[in-house]
C-alpha cells in the first residue's frame, strides 16, 4: 500500500489559525448570529485538526483553546476543555477504527456530530438534560451552521495550516 | 506497553483535569447562582449559545427558589419542635402516587410517623418507611391512608380515606350533615397521627347513598402530587 506523505503541519501555522478561530469566533458571536444561534469557529478548528492530525498534540490543543475559549468567552472554566478534549479523541478514533479517508465530506460529517455532541455534553454540565429534547430543532441548526461555515472555510485551513 | 496507549492516558488526564477545573469553579458559582438569581458565566453561556436554555434555565432557578421560600417561610411559621425540608428523589411518573421517597433519612433525624406537608403547608401524608438517608412517604392517595378530617365551616369530623385516583373519600358523615361543595377540610387533630388544622383539601362533590346512613363525599387534595419537588417533614 502506497502512503501518502502528509506535509507536518507547522507550529506557528496552528497557532495563527486558532488565533484566527478565536478572532472569527468573536466576530461571529456578535456579527453572524442565525435565529439567534452562533457559530463556533473554535470548535470547527478542533475538528479540523483532529481529523488530520489527532494524537497527542491535537488533545493538548483541544485542552488548551477549550480553557482559553471558556476564560475568554463563556462559561464554567473546564467544561469546553473536556467536551473538546472528548471530541477530539473521539473523530481520531473513528477515523482510524473505520478508515476514513481525508475527504471533504466526512469532514463535514464529523463537524456536524461533533457540534451536536458538544451542546448535548453543555447541557449535561450545565446540569440542564432535561431541556436537550425541547431543543433538539436548536442544536440541529448550530451543528449544520457549522458544518456549512466549515466548507466554506475548509480550503482556507487545509492550505494554511497543511501547504 | 504503557506508550502505546499514551493517548488515552493523555486523554483521562485531560479530563479529569478538565471536571477537576469545573468542579472547583462551578463550586463557588453555584453558591452565585442561587444568591443572584443567574451567574454571568452561565448567562454569557447561553447567550452566546443563542439557544434559549437561559430562559428556561433562569425560570427553573426562580421556580426552586420561590418553592424553598415558601417552604421557609411555612417552617418559621410552624410551631412543631422538629422541621427538616427534603427533596422528592422518586415518585410514580403515571398516575397518582401513592408513595414517594425523600432523600432524608435516619442520619437526619427522621422517624416513621412523621408528618409531611408541601411547600404551601397542604398535607401529603407521613412517613412510612425509614432508611439511612432516604425515607419512604404514604400519601394521602395510598389505599391503606386514613385521616381524620375536619369540614372547616361545619365543623363535622370523617374520615378521609385513599385508594381512589387522585381523589379522597370522607366517610361515616350523618345524612344530615349540612357539607357542601368547596368546603375545606383540614385535619381534626383527634388522631395522634397528624396535628390539627392542617389543610387537607375542598370538597369536590357531595352524594346522598340510599343504602346507607353516611354522605358519599369527595374530597380533592390541595397538594398537586405531580409538582411536588420539595417537602416539610414534621412532628
Amino acid at each position: 500500500m502506497i502512503r501518502v506523505k502528509k506535509n507536518p503541519p507547522h507550529l506557528p501555522n496552528i497557532l495563527l489559525a486558532l488565533l484566527l478561530s478565536f478572532v472569527l469566533q468573536w466576530v461571529g458571536t456578535k456579527y453572524l448570529r442565525l435565529n439567534k444561534i452562533a457559530p463556533d469557529f473554535i470548535l470547527i478548528f478542533i475538528i479540523f485538526f483532529s481529523f488530520h492530525s489527532g494524537g497527542i498534540f491535537a488533545l493538548s490543543l483541544s485542552f488548551g483553546a477549550g480553557l482559553l475559549q471558556n476564560i475568554l468567552y463563556h462559561g464554567l472554566i473546564g467544561t469546553n476543555s473536556f467536551s473538546f478534549c472528548l471530541i477530539s479523541y473521539l473523530i481520531t478514533f473513528l477515523k482510524n477504527k473505520l478508515q476514513i479517508k481525508e475527504g471533504f465530506w466526512p469532514q463535514v460529517i464529523f463537524v456536524f456530530l461533533g457540534s451536536f455532541l458538544y451542546v448535548i455534553f453543555s447541557a449535561i454540565f450545565y446540569r440542564t438534560p432535561w431541556v436537550l429534547g425541547l431543543l433538539i430543532p436548536k442544536i440541529l441548526i448550530f451543528s449544520i451552521y457549522n458544518s456549512l461555515l466549515f466548507t466554506l472555510l475548509f480550503w482556507g485551513l487545509k492550505k494554511g495550516i497543511y501547504g | 506497553m504503557l506508550w502505546r496507549y499514551r493517548k488515552e492516558i493523555l486523554l483521562s488526564f485531560f479530563l479529569l483535569l478538565a471536571s477537576f477545573i469545573g468542579i472547583k469553579s462551578s463550586n463557588c458559582k453555584i453558591l452565585w447562582v442561587k444568591e443572584n438569581e443567574t451567574s454571568r458565566p452561565q448567562k454569557e453561556f447561553f447567550s452566546h449559545k443563542g439557544i434559549e436554555l437561559e430562559k428556561i434555565f433562569i425560570n427553573e432557578l426562580l421556580s426552586e427558589n420561590r418553592r424553598l421560600y415558601e417552604i421557609l417561610e411555612l417552617k418559621e411559621k410552624s410551631s412543631c419542635s422538629f422541621r427538616k425540608v427534603a427533596r422528592v428523589i422518586r415518585m410514580e411518573s403515571v398516575g397518582w402516587p401513592t408513595g414517594i421517597l425523600l432523600d432524608s433519612g435516619r442520619e437526619q433525624s427522621i422517624k416513621k410517623g412523621m408528618t409531611v406537608l408541601d411547600q404551601n403547608g397542604s398535607l401529603v401524608g407521613r412517613v412510612a418507611k425509614v432508611n439511612e438517608r432516604t425515607s419512604l412517604v404514604m400519601t394521602l392517595l395510598h389505599p391503606g391512608s386514613k385521616v381524620s378530617g375536619l369540614i372547616q365551616r361545619t365543623r363535622e369530623v370523617g374520615i378521609l380515606s385513599g385508594g381512589h385516583p387522585g381523589i379522597l373519600e370522607l366517610n361515616y358523615l350523618p345524612k344530615e350533615s349540612e357539607a357542601r361543595r368547596g368546603d375545606i377540610m383540614l385535619t381534626s387533630g383527634l388522631s395522634t397521627l397528624y396535628p390539627k388544622g392542617l389543610p387537607i383539601g375542598r370538597v369536590l362533590k357531595v352524594r346522598e347513598a340510599n343504602s346507607s346512613f353516611f354522605l358519599k363525599i369527595t374530597v380533592n387534595p390541595a397538594v398537586s402530587f405531580s409538582k411536588l419537588e420539595e417537602v416539610l417533614i414534621i412532628q
